[in-house]
């Protein structure tokens, strides 16, 4: 895998329906790191990641520093994507969906791609569970498959590990870990200081507009208070 | 190369192999159209199940109305307006796709008003033309007709065929999962647009091309009915897919030539929906039974 591109922001806001979600802020995020994205309920976190992600209108600008020899992969993980309970939409068949190998409604055949990015993940037992009927957990830990499907060097995360089990948050961080030593580049929304402290190169606390940038420990006194209580402060 | 096809089932009708009905080249072609529609609006009615839009076919289906009248009253052959047919319930559809993107109407409200407009200006239409060609036309048109598959309908529904089958092999996968998330579509860089304005303009072209034998009043329905059942006995996209095109082929089949052997005098369009029906509540049943045998078992 190709080093991740480093990602710069200009003057960047995002308006919807007249209503300002996030005020214009600058901000340059280096390449080959792992960037946190917190701030208080309802402060703009996936407004942001959407906005990075293309599929939010925003103004200013947003500049992606891509490698020459990347082929610009991009995976994107969804805040808890609703499913249909009622649907027959397997975990496979959502994965197929992503693959470009092979029609999902053949038969299947084995795709060296999507197999490996299950083994990685450990997946493989859910495969054939209904999407709607997965728990948050295991519907988080598909959405990760499928972000990693085709080899990116830019992973766009919202919360990943919400609502995972401890064993499956340990596995998760260690998968992201591997691909931040590989050189990817990862925006990650997360509510869990512990996991950004430990992890993030970088944190951009996010309130309605860039509050504050830097190192994780440069917001170590909040890391004892609630969200909320951050907010009011 | 249809005059061949015609021999081939009057050999087989000489020898006692087919019915005799087989001898009477319209039934051949409403045969042959029937395997054609069959799997299309099956395959594609997945995609109507998947995506929630039950309502969005029927819309379409009774545009054909519409279209249907245009083409009357501007001179086109009365039980050919194809220009009309298609253009009409062409425009109307992506008219619906672009109303979607530009206003803050729910898209079920939205296509409720065009499915009333469609209605509306298709039954004053042809309440009008009804005054210049026979009433049978109105009919056939409103509920289809196993003597209306001409030659260039089998033409038409071929190149549709081919052109879907080719759609499907290519961007079935993409279709599916712009239906299930289109922001992991969006970033895996599937055109979400494209794919939503190809998908009513399929409908469209799907849909116009079965309103002949089954009519501008059902042929929504077998777009649904089929999807709705395969989606009560499947266990994965792929047996709904499969069950829905094996549903919506036989329902045309048995509606097609069975009144036609039969001699029952009922309209193609009414016959098909009511074996497709008929398979709704078999699938019911299937369902129920399973429920309740895993509620046992549990």
């Amino acid at each position: 895998m190709s080093l991740g591109p480093a990602i710069a922001l200009q003057d960047v806001s995002v308006t919807v329906k007249g209503n300002t979600l996030l005020t214009p802020f600058s901000l340059s995020l280096s390449a080959g790191q792992w960037h946190g994205i917190a701030g208080p309920n309802g402060g703009g976190k996936s407004t942001l990641l959407k906005a990075l992600a293309g599929l939010l209108n925003h103004q200013g600008r947003i500049e992606r520093h891509w490698q020459p020899d990347d082929a610009k992969q991009i995976g994107y993980m969804p805040q808890l994507v609703p499913f249909d309970a009622t649907l027959h939409v397997t975990a496979l068949d959502f994965l197929r969906m992503n693959s470009k190998k092979r029609p999902v409604w053949q038969r299947y055949k084995t795709d060296s791609k999507l197999e490996t990015a299950i083994d990685k993940v450990g997946v493989a037992n859910l495969l054939p569970k209904r999407l709607g009927t997965l728990s948050t957990g295991e519907r988080q830990r598909i959405l990760l498959t499928a972000a990693l499907l085709h080899t990116p060097s830019l992973l766009l995360l919202d919360e990943p590990i919400a609502g995972v089990d401890r064993k499956g948050r340990e596995h998760i961080i260690t998968l992201l870990s591997e691909f931040r030593q590989q050189g990817g580049t990862i925006l990650m929304v997360e509510h869990d200081w512990q996991v950004i402290q430990q992890y993030c190169d970088s944190v951009s606390w996010i309130d309605g507009g860039l509050i504050e940038h830097g190192a994780p420990q440069m917001f170590s006194q909040m890391q004892a208070m609630p969200m909320g209580l951050r907010h009011a402060s | 190369m249809l005059a061949s096809i015609h021999h081939f089932f009057n050999s087989g009708v000489e020898l006692g192999v087919l019915p005799t009905m087989f001898s009477y080249g319209f039934v051949v072609n409403a045969f042959l159209a029937c395997l054609m529609i069959g799997p299309l609006l099956g395959a594609l009615g997945t995609l109507v199940v998947v995506k929630r839009l039950a309502f969005l076919s029927e819309a379409v289906g009774h545009s054909a109305l519409t279209g249907v009248s245009i083409g009357i009253l501007l001179g086109e052959p009365v039980t050919e307006p194809w220009i009309s047919l298609f253009a009409f319930s062409v425009l109307f559809a992506l008219a619906l796709q672009w109303v979607k993107g530009r206003t803050t109407v729910p898209y079920d409200a939205l296509i409720g008003v065009f499915l009333a407009f469609a209605l509306a200006m298709g039954a004053a239409l042809l309440m009008f033309v009804a005054k210049k060609i026979n009433a049978h036309l109105v009919e056939q048109v409103l509920f289809g007709s196993i003597l209306t598959a001409s030659g260039m309908d089998l033409v038409i529904l071929s190149v549709i065929s081919v052109g879907v089958l080719w759609l499907a092999w290519r961007y079935s996968n993409q279709a599916y999962l712009n239906a299930l998330s289109p922001d992991i579509a969006h970033t895996s860089r599937i055109s979400v647009k494209l794919h939503d304005y190809a998908f009513v303009l399929l409908i469209a072209l799907v849909t116009v091309a079965a309103v002949k034998i089954i009519g501008a009043i059902l042929v929504g329905a077998l777009l649904l009915i089929p999807a709705a059942s395969a989606r009560l006995m499947a266990h994965d996209l792929r047996s709904m897919v499969q069950y829905s095109m094996v549903i919506a082929t036989s329902s045309a089949l048995i509606g097609v030539l069975l009144p036609m052997h039969m001699k029952w005098s009922i309209g193609t369009g009414p016959a098909i929906i009511l074996v497709a029906c008929l398979w709704f509540v078999f699938s019911l049943s299937v369902f129920s039974l399973r429920k309740g045998a895993t509620t046992q078992c549990a």
